[in-house]
């Protein structure tokens, strides 16, 4: 397909006139039939690497995406973009729901799942027995990523990919650092030579980016009270616990004139569809998160991105404040850290890796797996793959040093007096071109919010006061005199 | 539904701490069924699916060091104080009105079926197609798009609208408004049912309470009236709370097969058909008919051997056949206990 022809469907079927950085390269990469692996910054557009070629080859694409909301994101996306023939297999269907829509792949173009209902041998099955134009992997630093987000089944996918015929396949990442690229090409049995690598910069310019040393958690909620409420528009603050999500919203609710919401995975899926959809409508100004959210959130306009918590690496940091200056708009990413919050996260991934211990009574059956809760899974694969205990052992010995090493680097950009910038993107092996007056806080240069010229958002007045219910329901129904 | 327990609870009858876990997360043993059909808690079957055991013991914890309720060998009853606070709750707190009527329908299932309708109908009436349906499920979708097409027409959404209003008119005007901010529309996603109190000034609790009442309330409304909303909730109507096999065997027996035909027909055990049987005893009440399986003489014989509160008989083994024996002691406990009510 020549260039004049991509413009030409780009145009007709998605009714864009350009494609943005990278786009086009993936694309004609899958159509030429090269795996390809796309590593494009948060908000580059990354639906339309697989809607595109969908619509031009034959046979159902199948995504396979490591969160239920994300995934749940994603088909909403789609199908508000007018595509119908979307559908979700997923642990929240019943037996007899997920035998339903097994029984009809072929009828749908687009097909979600997670790594660990793709890889169970009768969903396989069914996936042998259809047309399949490609398998995208979604979020493929995932298949390489240790610590809470480690999941076993993602390395079964390299047998889903030799055993289910399929034309191509696709991996998309917003951040991979040279060694996760590699990684992620040798979890999935892909060889780097047949692999075609498309790389946008992670660098996002028009993102602010600064570190709030605090002393501490009250002087936590001041410093966040006073940014919010010296920011318009519309903003992100991420935890890294449910509890404390729901308790600062509440908070901040009460402290502004703002409307303010959580969202984490613990709440009903009704109530996050209409969460996320009154931020995107703009009646919600912040969200208090879990990084639960925003994975699939497209909206051009959040303003600010704001860490209550320290993330567990850089990757993860870059990728949450990425949600913020979609529009190009200068933007900004705040991460408040008080004296001792890293060992939260050094905690929560210790949390996740079992000990010495837990592994030899776990291998010698001298414990009740019903009381591991997730660690039982991950042990269970390992045993299920017939490795040794201390195999086990060693694997994570060496998930616990590289957690450290990961946390010593956001502790190195949340430390530095130099360019933050330039501390991202060595990370990434890529190179700062210019530290500016708006490039971050280091060497000097302090946040001085009123300087940033953050652009005024038109909010949306919002209603306080309930109308009544024949009002609300002559909104809802309309009907034409 | 936290404090809500306390409803649940009796300064008379002891009750049975897990019964009560058991009936709200939808264990439906025969135990469960039947001490839940005594303490007159059945309708809350299944009504908290998530509840988890910590947190409903916390919440007992709670209860007793504040006074409120005596736990003796996982027994509990309230106590004076507990008992006043109970009759204080139903004062301040929302009342249910439908209660006797949630194990006809298919509770879990009604709201999304509804808010994924509404929204169905309010984008239709904007003529926009392009929009995140709030469902996921493959067959709520189907179900909904089927419903829409059959009815599609030019009055369609003024129909849908009236209806409801129809049954808005039957609700208390905070009642009404609740549950329209409850639902998803063209450019507004509606709210959740915790913005929504807060913005109500009511309890969490008392929001969660009345959203499951209102819609046990259209679901009856629309079996009685309705034509658009009949058609939307026709399959959740359930054809009894009783099991599936449990209902099979219950009308096959009704049919006038004996346990023995049906065991055979069935391809079931004895005992399995038996326990259909209680629990068709349990929620049929006095429609059972207890005479096709305890004869007069048995029926004399068990009023005297067993006497007293209903509540503390203790099963007696009077031939060598348990599993009989404790079949007929249980059957003639449901029926003196529904002849009592």
């Amino acid at each position: 397909m020549n260039e004049q022809q991509l413009h030409t469907i780009l145009q007709q079927e998605f009714g864009f006139d350009s494609f943005r950085p990278g786009q086009q390269e993936v694309i004609e990469s899958v159509l030429n039939g090269n795996d390809t692996l796309a590593i494009l910054p948060t908000g580059a557009g990354k639906t339309l690497l697989y809607q595109f070629p969908a619509k031009v080859m034959d046979g159902v694409v199948i995504i396979i995406s490591p969160l239920l909301s994300l995934m749940q994101d994603q088909v909403n996306r789609l199908r508000q973009l007018g595509e119908k023939k979307v559908t979700m297999l997923s642990s929240i269907q019943t037996f007899g729901q997920q035998q339903a829509t097994l029984n009809h792949l072929n009828q749908f173009k687009y097909v979600f799942a997670s790594p660990e209902t793709i890889t169970k041998p009768e969903v396989i099955q069914h996936l042998q027995r259809i047309e399949i134009a490609m398998i995208v992997i979604d979020e493929a630093h995932c298949v390489s990523q240790w610590g809470p987000e480690f999941r076993p089944q993602y390395l079964l996918v390299k047998t889903l990919l030799k055993t289910v015929p399929h034309k191509v396949t696709l991996m998309l990442t917003a951040t991979a650092t040279q060694r996760v690229q590699g990684d992620i090409l040798i979890k999935l049995g892909l060889s780097v030579k047949q692999v075609t690598t498309v790389r946008q910069s992670v660098n996002r310019p028009n993102i602010f980016l600064s570190v709030n040393k605090v002393n501490s958690d009250k002087d936590k909620r001041t410093e966040l009270l006073g940014l919010v409420n010296g920011v318009s528009g519309a903003g992100i603050i991420y935890f890294s616990s449910r509890k404390q999500a729901t308790q600062v919203a509440q908070w901040l609710q009460e402290q502004t004139n703002l409307n303010v919401a959580a969202y984490h995975a613990g709440m009903n899926q009704t109530t996050r569809y209409k969460i996320q959809h009154q931020f995107m409508n703009d009646e919600l100004q912040i969200i208090c998160a879990t990084s639960a959210f925003g994975m699939g959130i497209d909206k051009d306009n959040v303003r600010f991105v704001v860490h209550y918590h320290v993330p567990a690496n850089l990757e993860n940091y870059v990728q949450e404040i990425g949600r913020a200056g979609r529009d190009g708009e200068q933007s900004l990413a705040v991460l408040l850290y008080a004296p001792g919050d890293e060992y939260l996260q050094v905690n929560l991934s210790d949390l996740t890796i079992p000990s010495d211990a837990v592994v030899n009574d776990f291998m010698e059956n001298r414990i009740d797996k019903n009381q591991l809760g997730d660690i039982s899974n991950l042990l269970k694969f390992y045993q299920d793959q017939h490795l040794q205990p201390e195999q086990v052992i060693n694997i994570f010995h060496q998930q616990r040093q590289k957690n450290r090493q990961q946390l010593d680097k956001l502790l190195e950009y949340i430390n530095t007096l130099e360019c933050r910038r330039s501390i991202i993107l060595n990370y990434f092996s890529e190179n700062l071109l210019k530290h500016d007056l708006v490039c971050c806080d280091g060497l000097g240069n302090d946040l001085n919010i009123n300087q940033l010229e953050l652009k005024q958002s038109n909010k949306k007045l919002v209603e306080n006061e309930l109308k009544s219910w024949q009002s609300r329901l002559g909104k809802l129904f309309f009907v034409k005199s | 539904m936290e404090t809500y327990l306390i409803t649940l609870l009796s300064n008379q009858q002891p009750r049975r701490q897990r019964v009560i876990e058991n009936i709200l997360m939808n264990r439906r043993t025969l135990t469960t069924l039947f001490w839940g059909s005594r303490y007159g808690i059945l309708s809350w079957l299944g009504s908290n699916r998530q509840l988890e055991r910590e947190h409903f013991d916390a919440m007992l914890k709670q209860m007793k060091q504040d006074g409120l309720i005596e736990i003796k060998n996982q027994f509990i009853l309230l106590t004076v104080q507990g008992q006043a606070c109970k009759q204080q709750f139903s004062e301040q707190h929302y009342v249910p009105r439908h209660e006797q009527q949630y194990l006809k329908y298919n509770l879990n299932a009604g709201w999304p079926r509804l808010l994924l309708a509404g929204q169905v109908v309010s984008e239709f009436s904007y003529e926009n197609i392009k929009y995140a349906p709030i469902s996921f499920e493959d067959h709520e979708l189907r179900y909904v798009k089927q419903w829409f097409n059959n009815n599609k027409s030019e009055q369609f959404v003024k129909n849908f609208k009236q209806e409801v209003n129809e049954f808005l008119l039957t609700l208390s005007e905070t009642e009404a408004q609740f549950f329209t901010e409850l639902l998803v529309g063209h450019d507004s996603p509606g709210l959740s049912i915790d913005q929504l109190t807060t913005k109500l000034s009511i309890p969490l609790i008392d929001g969660e309470v009345m959203a499951t009442d209102l819609m046990v309330g259209i679901m009856e409304f629309a079996h009685c009236h309705q034509t658009l909303l009949k058609q939307l909730f026709q399959d959740l109507k359930l054809e009894s709370p009783i099991s599936h096999s449990g209902y099979i065997t219950y009308q096959l027996f009704q049919d006038q097969y004996s346990i023995e035909q049906i065991e055979q027909m069935r391809h079931l055990k004895l005992s399995t058909i038996r326990e259909h049987l209680l629990e068709a005893a349990i929620f049929d009440g006095v429609n059972f008919p207890y005479d096709r399986l305890l004869t007069d003489r048995q029926l004399k014989a068990l009023a005297v051997q067993y006497t007293g509160n209903i509540d503390d008989w203790q099963f007696k083994m009077v031939t060598d056949d348990k599993n009989l024996d404790f079949f007929d002691f249980r059957l003639y406990q449901i029926m003196r206990g529904m002849q009592n009510e």
